[in-house]
């Protein structure tokens, strides 16, 4: 109806590299369309990588990948401030955040500081070295990975940071028919490269701004409400969502009805994307430690709050 | 309507049918009938949140000490009453048992008074099934029935709500969920009377199936004893004129083994005399002998009483007799009665072929009779002579002293006779033709009652008629004697039954051929009965015979009609089948009856009034109708005027929910429509084709607020129909 | 055939359901008895008629509440971990997969060592297809296994006569950990202290700053300090101090004499407090339980499974003058320099001790307030 044939371009061309798993490309596409950073939590070699560059190469866009280590400084991320001696001037050499597809890979590998410092930038699309502040590019997305499994030596994520990201999403292993086809496929070394950008980057700024316009009816707005509030209501979750939580919704509501094709939002949309957007900003219960992945622990817990808010009619 | 308004209304019937039970069966004295109801009014009134609540709020405003004495002195109130007003335990107590239960109702405060108010209640439709076998009992059970399990259901409901809210307030106890929807739904009001309907059926049930194995060793029932006369040892002249205005009935016939009789008059024998002393008749073969059993409970009378004329046993008449309490121990029947079946454990007869029961029984009772007509033989109607042995001549020639004019009389009349036979037959007639019936004889007491019938008044009824018919005979040395029973004419040909009421007692001869045995006559002229064809009198038929049907089914249900029940089940298979098309031709014939009733009786049944309810039925249905259709129509107008296109496809949505749901498919609450039209179209693939388009339209119109064009409500509603129509 | 199948359902009746009488149910049973023998008695009809209409009423109750209490599933949230004294909530899931007919009047209550346990959880109404969630809290006095052996559902629907109770075999485990108190005042500032102590400045990977000097050939350029190199218009290069990864080794001994389990209790608090201080702390920790050695690591999971065998230890009966455990064994072989070897003790132990002679400290139970 809209500009729906673009995004699903986007869509189309970033499968052609990715079988199988539109769901999660469907989801990384809304988060850009949101202004928002996606973070995925994933066991190693599923395409993530695969899926930012993907992602960049299909809007012409530059993507810079970030392997974080445990020894990794801030400046490696930011950028740092040279001295040239012959100009006696400080020069800033650029770090990898200024591109317009950041994938920061294994977030948690690295110390707090180094993590603060790329959080920090995310927020406030801005960079300070040197008291010298650079803005970021536009369409800036940030796509941050985390190990679930390994936690040896981690720094993971405290929840407080995480309301940074606008969605929490997993893509798991592709299913049998799928992966044998992956296998069948003439392998590539960088799959990504061959892509042919669909969309440019002012019609990607256009697109952006195009949802702020999609309609929430005020009937959806109160589910939505609703849904926020049974969260804090709930006896399961210490911490329920927060005002930033909600609106984060909202836009993430707005984008997903924009890329199917429509300017109004219906509950589906809202109810597909609760559990990714909001269940990394809810805190479970104190004491409740749980072993094994609480990520998945708390999509259960939202998604049963979800089945007790009812849909107005 | 809430919880707690409907569990104090449903207490306050329950209470309240409990009391009509008591005041439908017994005779209550007026002050405390009158107290009774206006309490129930006003608080039932009260509880439908009608009407000013200061009369009871001012009568619940006593104290409870006031309360307490006024409930002392309603106890001191229940001594005297017990010790010297109705010296009977039973009226005493229930006379207290309605201050008790006014008390209540007005102190209805905690959990406890309810149930007391319970118990109350229960022990007044006990008290009043032990005092009644009236009809209005069956409905006061049912209503109470229905007052029961609405009152327990509440009472459970609004307990728990009461302590699941208490809960809430406690600190300790964590946040629960769903609290029982407030008001009253439709759907919980038609399931619970869905649940009151289960439990009639059950009920019924066990009714028919728990064993009767009771011996009755405290069996003292009461009820009113019908006063009849004419039937004890010695009969006055003119008892039975007492009670011929008396229209109470005493008992019903019923033929199972023909539908009708081919006669409109049953008599129906009670006792014979031989001896008359000129004023009164007695028995002087009175002495009692008890007959033997045959079969269970069926008692034969010896053969010796029978006359050879009469037919063999096929021919018999078999009756089915539900009598009343009367005051006589007499068995009737049609004469002659072969044999008794019934629940007695001793049957006795007399000499005069009358059957009695050793004792006057207290309540009603059925039995059956199988009597054999005797049949005049030929040989002796034509025979000009016969010889009576020296036993009948002894009892059955007495006279009294009496004027020569009555067998001068006689002997007038049978100038042309030549045969017995023709002689009585003449004697007969002349009686009815000369004589005229009637019911008032004046108020003196004339010296010799016959002779006042025959030569001075000439008017009379049957008692007059039958005594100067054996009076008459005997003079020309003919045995004859007097039959007192009842003649009945009544037929209710809606159960097939007759009613004989006090005023068809009846007196008529019988004529003694030697061997043809004691054959009938009535000199008595047949009086043309007024049946009065109203509507009124036809309703009161309906009535009686439905009183009938609860008699023998409910009141004198016993261990015989199960054992009989319980042997029918058991021959199974062919017999169901019969039965089956037997009843089917029942309902046939019953059908039928109503038909013939209805066109016997519409001539008399006033035109207009038969008009005036046909036709406002047919006004009524028709305005139903309209009403249903018209909400319809008018929906659908509505959504064509395009009134609020929100509301116009909320409701159309709505519909289509609701259709979905009567064919199994819910949504829950927490269901988005695609989500929900998705399932619906896994669960049930033909709705696919109509249900996705309609939660397309729903969803493009209510969340993205676009126009609703009349096509696509007109394609909607087609969808909507067209699903409809689809069957699962 | 059928007699078989009457057993069956007998059988499963007796096992599964079970029925009991409210003050009200036994007004009614023998308001019922009287009138039966009332009835008996006079043998009069309408008496039967209501003994009929009672009996009627029982029957119906009992098939009502069968069907309040057919087809519900139910769920129990039970987190993995638990803590002693420790409040914490557990969520059960109700869900009526029947379609037409509501659930009423609800009581659900959890089956704990054969016991009915009531958590005051009503649910007066659960309309068909519809799943609710309700909670409570649940305090767990004493560590180790705490089974719940299944879920007990109560109705007194419909007329509150009798209380009929279904039992769902729902099986849950969860291991309770040892309550954590916090540590005395006194306690911590001489574990930190000591901590610092033996910390030692050596060039490392870190943050904090620990020397400037020359850019030599082979440094790392990302080391480089600009802004120094500017005022000094040499390359210099930013030293850093090592970030050492501080190590704690907890012992606890299980080895006790006869009756003395309160004490041992005591020390297994103390040492799970210690735990987590350390945790908290980001230490890495090693612990040593009885004869059970759980090697360094970090994190979460380590933390937890530490946790585990502190709830889970028993304590071992040993007389007086036994030969010293493993656990001296293993603690003699001294320590490797920065790491700290706490021995917790239930009460002085001189013997075990000196049996120890790496030991940085030995905790006593009564320091635990």
């Amino acid at each position: 109806m809209y500009e729906t044939p673009k995004i699903q371009a986007i869509r189309d061309n970033i499968e052609r590299v990715i079988k199988g798993k539109s769901q999660a490309i469907e989801l990384a596409v809304v988060c850009m369309l949101a202004r928002g950073h996606l973070l995925i939590e994933d066991v190693p070699g599923v395409g993530k990588t695969t899926l930012a560059h993907s992602l960049a190469r299909s809007l012409d866009c530059s993507f810079k990948r970030i392997q974080f280590t445990s020894d990794l400084l801030p400046s490696d991320i930011l950028g740092v401030s040279i001295f040239h001696r012959q100009k006696q001037t400080f020069e800033f050499m650029a770090g990898p955040i200024f591109a317009n597809v950041v994938l920061a890979d294994e977030i948690n590998r690295t110390t707090p500081k180094t993590q603060s410092s790329l959080l920090e930038a995310m927020s406030e699309a801005q960079v300070s070295v040197d008291s010298r502040t650079y803005p970021l590019r536009q369409p800036f997305m940030v796509i941050a990975t985390q190990n679930p499994i390994e936690y040896h030596g981690t720094f993971p994520l405290p929840e407080s940071q995480l309301d940074r990201f606008l969605m929490r999403i997993r893509i798991g292993y592709p299913d049998q028919v799928e992966e044998k086809k992956i296998l069948d496929r003439p392998q590539s070394l960088h799959p990504a490269e061959d892509l042919q950008p669909v969309l440019t980057v002012e019609e990607m700024l256009d697109l952006q701004n195009t949802v702020e316009k999609v309609r929430l009816d005020d009937s959806l707005m109160n589910y939505l409400l609703g849904i926020i509030m049974a969260t804090r209501r709930s006896d399961l979750l210490t911490l329920g969502v927060s005002t930033r939580g909600a609106l984060a919704l909202c836009k993430a509501a707005k984008a997903l009805a924009l890329a199917r094709d429509r300017d109004y939002c219906l509950p589906d949309d809202i109810k597909e994307l609760a559990p990714v957007v909001l269940s990394h900003r809810v805190m479970l219960n104190r004491g409740q430690g749980f072993k094994g992945r609480s990520s998945e622990h708390a999509e259960r817990v939202v998604q049963d709050i979800l089945e007790t808010v009812p849909i107005p009619l | 309507m809430n919880l707690e308004r409907a569990f104090e209304l449903s207490s306050v019937l329950l209470a309240a049918s409990g009391f009509a039970g008591l005041t439908l069966t017994t005779d209550l004295p007026l002050l405390l009938a009158i107290l009774g109801f206006v309490t129930l009014t006003v608080r039932l009134a009260q509880s439908c949140g009608v009407g000013s609540n200061r009369l009871s709020n001012q009568v619940l405003q006593f104290s409870p000490t006031l309360w307490n004495s006024l409930m002392v002195m309603a106890f001191v109130a229940f001594v005297v009453d017990l010790l010297w007003v109705s010296q009977d335990l039973l009226p005493a107590g229930i006379h207290f048992l309605i201050i008790l239960m006014v008390n209540k109702l007005f102190n209805l405060r905690e959990r406890k008074d309810f149930l007391q108010l319970y118990a109350i209640s229960f022990v007044a439709v006990l008290a009043s099934a032990t005092l009644t076998t009236d009809l209005w009992f069956g409905l006061v059970f049912v209503a109470y029935l229905f007052a029961a399990i609405w009152t327990l259901l509440l009472y459970h409901l609004t307990k728990e709500s009461h302590e699941a809210r208490l809960a809430m307030t406690s600190p300790s106890s964590p946040v629960n969920a769903s609290p029982f929807p407030g008001p009253i739904t439709a759907r919980f009001f038609w399931t619970t009377n869905g649940i009151v309907v289960g439990a009639f059926c059950l009920t019924i049930a066990i009714f028919f199936v728990i064993p009767r194995i009771g011996a009755g060793f405290f069996k003292k029932t009461r009820g009113e004893v019908i006063r009849t006369s004419g039937f004890s040892e010695k009969v006055d002249l003119g008892v039975i004129g007492a009670i011929k205005e008396d229209p109470s009935i005493v008992m019903r016939v019923e033929f199972p083994d023909q539908e009708t009789l081919d006669t409109d008059r049953l008599y129906l024998r009670g006792a014979a005399y031989d001896l008359y002393t000129g004023r009164s008749w007695v028995n002087s073969l009175a002495y009692r002998r008890s007959l033997g059993q045959t079969a269970e409970g069926t008692f034969s009378m010896p053969n010796v009483s029978r006359g050879r004329g009469a037919g063999t046993q096929s021919t018999g008449l078999l009756q089915e007799i539900l009598i009343e309490a009367l005051d006589t121990s007499v068995l009737f029947g049609v004469p002659l009665v072969d044999s008794v079946v019934g629940d007695f454990p001793v049957v006795q007869t007399d000499g005069m072929g009358g059957i009695s029961l050793p004792y006057f029984p207290s309540t009603r009772f059925q039995y059956r009779a199988h009597s054999i007509p005797n049949h005049l033989l030929e040989e002796e109607r034509l025979a000009t002579s016969l010889n009576y042995p020296d036993s009948i001549r002894k009892h059955f020639l007495q006279l009294p002293t009496m004027s020569t004019r009555v067998t001068e009389l006689t002997r007038q009349i049978i100038r042309q006779a030549k045969t017995p036979h023709q002689i009585a037959v003449a004697i007969k007639q002349h009686l009815r033709t000369n004589y005229r019936y009637s019911l008032d004889v004046g108020t003196s007491v004339p010296v010799s009652p016959v002779e006042d019938f025959l030569f001075l008044r000439k008017t009379g009824y049957c008692e007059h008629y039958a005594t100067a018919m054996v009076m008459m005979l005997r003079t020309v040395g003919i045995p004859a004697r007097l039959v007192t029973g009842f003649l009945a004419g009544e037929w209710n040909d809606f159960g097939n039954y007759y009613t004989v009421r006090q005023r068809d007692a009846h007196a008529w001869v019988e004529v003694y051929f030697p061997r043809s045995g004691w054959i009938t006559f009535d000199p008595t002229p047949s009086v043309a009965a007024l049946v009065s064809n109203h509507l009124w009198t036809a309703f009161g038929r309906v009535m009686d015979s439905i009183r009938l049907k609860w008699d023998r089914l409910v009141i004198q249900y016993s261990f015989a009609d199960q054992l009989a029940v319980a042997r029918g089940i058991r021959e199974g298979g062919d017999s169901a089948r019969t039965q089956l098309s037997s009843l089917l031709s029942i309902a046939l014939r019953w059908a039928g009856t109503w038909r013939t009733w209805f066109a016997d009786h519409a001539p008399v049944l006033d035109w207009r009034l038969l008009g005036w309810m046909v036709g406002s039925s047919a006004i009524a249905g028709v305005i139903a109708m309209v009403w249903r259709l018209r909400k319809r129509w008018m929906g659908r107008h509505l959504l064509e005027q395009g009134l609020t296109t929100q509301v116009a496809i909320i409701q159309l949505y709505g519909r289509m929910l609701h259709l979905l749901a009567s064919r199994g498919l819910h949504k829950n609450p927490s269901d988005t429509p695609l989500e929900f039209s998705r399932f619906a179209t896994r669960e049930w693939s033909h709705s696919g084709q109509y249900v996705q388009p309609l939660t397309h339209l729903y969803c493009r119109v209510r969340f993205g607020k676009v126009p609703l064009s009349p096509e696509d409500l007109a394609q909607a509603n087609r969808l909507l129909a067209s699903l409809r129509a689809v069957r699962r | 055939m059928y007699f078989e199948r009457v057993i069956q359902f007998v059988r499963w009746f007796y096992r599964y359901r079970s029925i009991r009488l409210t003050p009200e149910g036994t007004k009614l049973i023998l308001f019922t008895f009287a009138v039966g023998l009332a009835a008996i008695n006079t043998g009069n009809n309408l008496l039967y008629l209501l003994l009929a209409m009672l009996l009627s009423l029982i029957i119906i109750s009992g098939l009502l509440s069968e069907q309040s209490l057919k087809r519900l599933d139910v769920r129990r949230h039970l987190p993995d971990y638990l803590f002693a004294n420790q409040p914490t909530t557990v969520s059960v899931s109700i869900a009526n997969r029947k379609l037409r007919i509501p659930s009423f009047s609800l009581r659900v209550m959890d089956v704990v060592q054969g016991a009915a346990v009531d958590r005051g959880l009503r649910l007066l109404h659960l309309p068909p297809r519809a799943s609710v969630l309700l909670s409570y809290p649940l305090l767990v006095a004493k560590r180790g296994y705490y089974r719940i052996q299944g879920i007990k559902l109560l109705t007194r629907f419909p007329f509150g006569l009798f209380i009929k109770a279904a039992t769902l075999p729902l099986e849950s485990e969860v291991v309770v950990c040892p309550e954590l108190r916090p540590l005395p005042d006194a306690l911590v500032h001489e574990l930190t202290t000591q901590g610092q102590d033996q910390a030692v400045s050596r060039r490392g990977q870190g943050v904090s700053l620990y020397n400037l000097r020359l850019y030599l050939s082979g440094d790392d350029s990302r080391a480089i300090h600009w802004m120094t190199t500017a005022r000094q218009s040499r390359l210099i290069v930013r030293e850093t101090e090592a970030e050492d990864q501080r190590r704690v080794t907890i012992a606890l001994s299980t080895a006790i004499p006869c009756n003395h389990h309160q004490d041992f209790e005591r020390a297994v608090i103390l040492a799970a407090s210690l735990i987590a201080f350390f945790h908290e702390q980001s230490y890495a920790l090693r612990a040593l339980v009885g004869d059970l050695e759980i090697p360094y690591g970090i994190g979460e999971a380590h933390f937890y499974s530490i946790l585990r065998t502190l709830a889970l230890c028993e304590p071992i009966q040993v007389v007086e003058s036994a030969p010293v455990s493993n656990l001296s064994k293993i603690l003699g072989d001294g320590s490797e320099g920065l790491e700290s070897i706490l021995l917790v003790l239930p009460w002085p132990d001189p013997h075990l001790t000196a049996a120890c002679p790496g030991v940085s400290r030995v905790v006593l139970a009564s320091e635990l307030a």
